[in-house]
């Protein structure tokens, strides 16, 4: 038997499968009887997940509790999950599996709250290498990805029919199309660092390094870092970029015909079907003679409390269950995203122009840092941004007033 | 909850005596109920709270001469276990390191660092795992190689390979000599009891057990609670516990990935004190609080009490209806209204803009973003305070009112002379609850403007409060400081406990009206 | 009692004035102020009406009038699976009238006490009740999590993931206030009315549930209204105890709607919602209306 057995589903699950009849044939004939249809559960594995996954979670646990025998709950926490997690499991309490997004990682494990898990080399094989790194801190996998996803560009392709090769182009095209708006791209009075990284990493910014990893070397302040924000003061100078356009509105926005072009995520394909627009996919384009755009790539994964009452199960569950293709696909035909598990998400983009086109915006995502420093850069970064694009700092003097107060606010903890 | 009807009906009539026999009778058994899972958990301190609760309300009920203790013991216990605990809790929060970095106790602390030095031993071999029961009572890890196929029995003195084995298709052994195996029912019951078993297969290697798998991992850190440290041998670290800051640190002075919850002392309200950031800004902070507090509040009761004395008339038309619209905005979920005004206000597309034809940048200027928020924030305050008018206009005595109309005050000079005067002595000590309220109204600034405007390296914005500038201190660095956001927290209340407990002394004459 | 408008209408003043202008100072004013205010207070409903009612409604590209009218929102908010809108109706009300009621009771015990009872400590507690309601609420989260995690380990029915837990809660949160504004109405109550009936023997306990109570239904009414509406709207409590979606009460279940990425046309369904939600507050509210404007008789005040 080679060792790939352990990482592909249908054979480890058939083995619990068996593994379980055993069980039957020994001391506890009923509890262990998978085809029984009142089964009695013997343990209990509770999850935390958040509103978006809970509904799909649900339907996915009942396979996992008839082979394994173990009552799987799957608990919502609306908005204050991370929070919630977090108040529980410093007390030894929570749930004993937790789905959250990789970003979180760093806070966790430096609070002691999750527990590193091992995955074989076969199943780091079969993900989404980048997907791994998402979660490793120090060293070690926090978390058994399960979904990827980043933003991209959505056209409108009665309003615009080219796909623009550069930032440039598409600003033209959404002057040519003559709507209100060039361009969707929310910023909000605060500013909006996740939206605006694509555009700021072609003009050569960059965070924490080239790993990602390293809180000493901010990035907001360096040339590259400096550019990208004159970029944003030219960009609101021309009106491209407005802080009147916010995460609430862009959408719909785009959804009425205000502009041809939107930067968002596939959560904003829903509303573009529902209305019954056509459109396309497509990644974000650079600036003309720069760095393509890499969006930030966000995963989402299952994390073990290091609080979980039923470890062992805990464990079965994340590194064994969720890394089956098979709950991978229903979870991302249910989502609407990325699979983690490359055959998975092969499968899944075949025929699905939309899938495709945003693995396509994703082709040079980077995952957002994981390090808790990265806390510290989302007010400050959207500040600069948002002061850039209404004309109230130079671009070059926010920029070195952000990463300034990122720096201090590192220092500081 | 106790009823207290029949409890203080006293024993001027039978049914009361009854009544009071009987619910004293529930609390007993209520008692009872209560006592028993803290006394099968040997919970003392739970049980010796429990019976102090139980006997303050025998005597209480049972006594003659303390009357108001009858009315007032409800309430108090519920008071105190949940408003004063939270607060007290809270209060012992300033005096520790709690927040990231350090949630958890020393021990969990110890065991994250730990966990965290296993790796997968490189070439190591990985298992399906069952789990074993010998005659003894002795479990075993029972394991079958899933790159070898052989099996194998790991106890604590190590893997000893195993002959005669059965296994299922996968691979995975149900039954070996010497050993009852465990099905799944069994493993879920005891699944506790494997975690505590180890097996070394070298000196600090062993087999980890992952779910229903297994592999070879190498242990690379151990602690020593002579030197109370943490050491990894592959990296040649040595972590030496800090009490003082609740951290593992190297002589270098890194620190480990996790530390744990200590007490500081008093290191929070120095820092407040201390820091620049939170020193500097205070003064024009506080002044705009303090008007944003007392702003809230008059708009908001003027706003409310002019509703209602305008409403206040018998034989008006339509006066039902006035008032159930009236509260509608009390009646909308607040923070999804906070959304709705916040878009109203965007400077391009907003409502309000569109309305009064104007150009205005309302989270741009600090003049306009502060009246945005006094806006919003009397929008979904003044339903209370009309609320509270009506109840209150309800309670003013006619005979004064009476005395007016002989002595010919009308109109404005009756309601400033003797409406307004008597609503007040009843309304203030809401108003003052209802300035200390808005005061801190972290939600209000936080859902609306953000504390905008706010530029890039400013320190505090032109609607931020006490609370919203000195929170964005707390938890803006790249960790959450709780131990720090409650030594703030207290600070914030003794000033506005002191602003109210004076307000409340200067009112404090007009109680007696009635008496 | 409630006639602050008296001294208008008395027949002191001659009758100079055309019709008009009489029923502009009477009546007139008051329309307009009433009218001035609602403008005031609906122009964000209409909002949420009008995309309510708009089958495309979202949370910014509503305007002031729906574009177009459906009651699609509706429709969805009672079919879709995910969103048991009758099961959050049912918790909500299941919480908040037990919770409202059973802290009113209490909160009038306390009021009666401070009102009428001369004791030692009296201001002081008073005050401390007044001030406690300051504490800035933030970390109140964590302690209470510690604490219902410490009761649900001796008494499940009573810790988190429970309804009684949670109703435990907010019958302490809503004491301070009620205390204050129903010891404010008890003080205008006469003590001479107390003094008579002891005087025909009644006990403390008969002059506050046979006299004081009935006397107080106005504001009995209104605290009731106020604990009712507080708790419905709460959502960072029930959300941390309540994790099961059909245990959930309208305010965390509404809120799954909004959440961060859901589709902007989902804030048509939570302005549905919302507006029955509100519906349900304002019937609670008229069918109070008649204790709170004619709960007193004017003879029983005047003693």
């Amino acid at each position: 038997m080679r060792r790939r057995t352990i990482g592909t589903a249908a054979v480890s699950m058939a083995a619990l499968g068996a593994a379980a009849a055993c069980g039957s044939d020994d001391e506890s004939g009923e509890d262990g009887d998978t085809g029984s249809e009142q089964q009695e559960f013997s343990g209990e594995l509770v999850i935390w997940a958040d509103e978006t996954r809970t509904p799909v979670l649900k339907e996915f646990v009942a396979d996992f509790e008839n082979q394994v025998g173990v009552k799987v709950t799957v608990e919502e926490h609306v908005e204050t999950l991370r929070e919630d997690f977090l108040t529980a499991a410093e007390q030894g309490q929570g749930p004993d599996v937790l789905v959250g997004a990789h970003d979180w990682s760093g806070q966790l494990a430096a609070d002691g709250v999750i527990s590193p898990i091992t995955l074989t080399e076969d199943q780091q094989a079969a993900l989404n290498p980048a997907s791994i790194t998402a979660f490793t801190v120090d060293g070690n996998l926090y978390a058994a990805p399960y979904a990827v996803e980043n933003i991209g560009l959505i056209r409108n392709t009665a309003l615009a029919a080219e796909v623009p090769a550069t930032f440039e182009e598409l600003v033209a095209a959404g002057q040519d199309a003559g709507t209100e708006n060039v361009v969707l791209l929310p910023v909000g009075v605060n500013g909006d660092a996740y939206s605006a990284y694509p555009l700021f990493s072609s003009m050569g910014g960059y965070l924490f390094g080239a790993e990602g990893t390293d809180p000493g070397d901010v990035g907001v302040a360096s040339a590259g870092g400096i550019a990208a924000f004159e970029k944003f003061a030219e960009l609101g100078g021309s009106g491209v970029l407005s802080t009147s356009i916010d995460s609430s509105n862009a959408t719909p926005f785009f959804v009425e015909g205000k502009s041809a072009f939107l930067i968002s995520g596939p959560w904003a394909l829903i509303d573009a079907q529902n209305a019954g627009i056509e459109y396309e996919v497509t990644a974000i384009p650079g600036f003309e003679g720069q760095n393509p755009a890499a969006p930030f790539m966000g995963v989402q994964g299952f994390y073990v409390s290091a609080s979980a009452k039923n470890a062992l199960f805990a464990q079965e569950f994340v590194t064994n269950y969720v890394l089956t293709e098979d709950l991978q696909l229903k979870l991302a035909e249910a989502g609407g995203r990325l699979p983690a598990l490359t055959a998975a998400a092969e499968t899944y983009a075949e025929g699905n122009a939309d899938v495709q086109g945003f693995a396509a915006a994703g082709e040079h995502a980077v995952p957002m840092p994981n390090i808790p420093a990265m806390n510290a850069v989302w007010e400050p970064f959207g500040r600069a941004e948002a002061d850039s694009i209404d004309g109230v700092t130079p671009g070059e003097e926010a920029a070195t007033t952000a990463g300034q107060a990122i720096a201090d606010a590192i220092d500081a903890s | 909850m106790l009823d207290q009807r029949s409890q203080t009906a006293g024993s001027h009539t039978a049914a009361g005596l009854i009544a009071k026999i009987a619910v004293l009778a529930v609390v007993t058994a209520l008692a009872v109920w209560a006592a028993l899972p803290l006394i099968d958990a040997r919970a003392w301190w739970g049980l010796g709270a429990e019976a102090a609760a139980v006997a303050v309300i025998f005597y209480t009920y049972l006594q003659r001469r303390r009357i108001p203790l009858k009315y007032l013991v409800p309430g108090t216990l519920l008071l105190i276990a949940f408003q004063i605990l939270p607060v007290v809790l809270t209060i012992g929060t300033s005096f520790t390191n709690y927040g990231d970095g350090h949630r958890v106790g020393k021990d969990q602390a110890i065991e994250a660092i730990i966990a965290a030095g296993v790796q997968p031993t490189p070439g190591g071999n990985t298992y399906l795992l069952s789990v074993g029961e010998s005659a003894s009572g002795d479990l075993a890890l029972l394991l079958t190689d899933t790159d070898e196929g052989t099996h194998w029995a790991g106890t604590e003195e190590g893997l000893t390979a195993l002959d005669e084995v059965e296994t299922d298709q996968a691979g995975r052994i149900t039954a070996a000599e010497d050993y009852e195996v465990w099905g799944l029912a069994e493993l879920n019951e005891r699944h506790a009891e494997v975690a505590e078993l180890a097996v070394p297969t070298g000196e600090h290697s062993g087999i980890k057990v992952q779910g229903l798998s297994a592999f070879e991992g190498t242990s690379t850190r151990s602690y020593d609670a002579g030197c109370d440290c943490i050491t990894d041998d592959e990296a040649g670290i040595v972590w030496h516990a800090d009490d003082e800051t609740g951290t593992f640190v190297t002589e270098d002075g890194d620190e480990a990935l996790v530390g744990w919850r200590v007490g500081i002392g008093f290191d929070n309200y120095l820092q407040v004190l201390t820091d620049e950031d939170i020193r500097g800004p205070f003064f024009g902070v506080f002044v705009w609080n303090l008007a944003f507090g007392a702003g809230s509040v008059l708009l908001t009761f003027a706003l409310g009490l002019g509703a209602a004395m305008a409403l206040n008339r018998p034989g008006m038309r339509g006066t039902k209806l006035y008032r159930s619209v009236m509260i509608l905005p009390y009646a909308m979920p607040s923070f999804a209204m906070l959304l709705v005004w916040a878009q109203m206000f965007n400077r391009d597309y907003g409502v309000i803009n569109e309305l009064l034809g104007m150009n205005v940048d309302w989270y741009g200027q600090t003049w306009a973003a502060r009246a945005m928020v006094l806006i919003a924030n009397t929008w979904l305050g003044f339903p209370y305070m009309f609320l509270i008018s009506l109840g209150a206009l309800q309670a003013l005595p006619a005979d004064s009112l009476e005395a007016a109309k002989i002595d010919g005050a009308t109109g404005l000079t009756a309601f400033r002379k003797i409406t307004l005067p008597l609503l007040l002595v009843a309304l203030t000590p809401l108003l003052i609850s209802s300035f200390a309220f808005n005061f801190n109204n972290f939600n209000a600034i936080e859902l609306l403007s953000g504390g905008n405007p706010i530029n890039a390296g400013d320190t505090v914005g032109g609607t931020d409060l006490l609370i919203t500038y000195a929170f964005r201190q707390a938890f803006g660095s790249s960790s959450a400081d709780y131990g720090f956001a409650s030594a703030i927290s207290v600070f914030i209340f003794l000033i506005v406990a002191t602003i109210s407990a004076l307000m409340f002394r200067a009112t404090r004459s007009q109680e007696d009206v009635y008496s | 009692m409630t006639r602050t408008a008296e001294p208008r209408r008395a027949p002191v003043r001659p009758k100079r004035r055309s019709g008009l202008a009489r029923w502009a100072g009477d009546t007139g004013w008051r329309h307009l102020m009433v009218v001035l205010v609602l403008v005031f207070a609906l122009v964000p409903i209409v909002y949420v009406v009008s995309a309510a009612f708009n089958p495309n409604g979202t949370l910014s590209t509503t305007s002031l009038l729906p574009s177009s009218f459906g009651l699609d929102n509706f429709e969805r908010l009672f079919t879709e699976p995910n969103v048991p809108f009758w099961h959050w109706f049912g918790n909500s009300l299941m919480i908040a009238v037990p919770a409202a009621f059973v802290s009113i009771f209490i909160s009038s015990l306390a009021a009666y006490a401070f009102s009428r009872f001369r004791f030692k400590g009296r201001r002081p507690m008073l005050l401390f009740l007044l001030l406690i309601q300051m504490f800035p609420a933030f970390l109140a989260v964590v302690a209470l999590y510690l604490i219902f995690g410490t009761i649900g380990d001796f008494y499940p029915v009573a810790g988190l993931n429970s309804k009684l837990g949670l109703m435990l809660v907010y019958m302490g949160g809503a004491l301070g206030v009620s205390t204050w504004l129903m010891k404010g109405f008890f003080d205008t109550i006469p003590k001479e009315l107390d003094e008579a009936a002891t005087i025909d023997g009644a006990s403390h306990a008969q002059i506050f549930f046979g006299m004081i109570l009935p006397l107080a239904a106005p504001i009995i009414a209104i605290s009731g209204i106020l604990a009712f509406v507080g708790t419905m709207n709460d959502f960072i409590l029930a959300s941390l105890f309540l994790t099961d979606r059909s245990e959930m009460t309208l305010a965390v279940g509404l809120k799954t709607l909004v959440a961060e990425h859901s589709p902007a046309s989902y804030f048509g369904l939570f302005a549905a919602g919302t507006l029955i939600t509100s519906v349900l507050t304002v019937t609670v509210f008229m069918s109070l209306q008649r204790y709170i404007v004619s709960g007193l008789t004017g003879g029983a005040v005047k003693g």
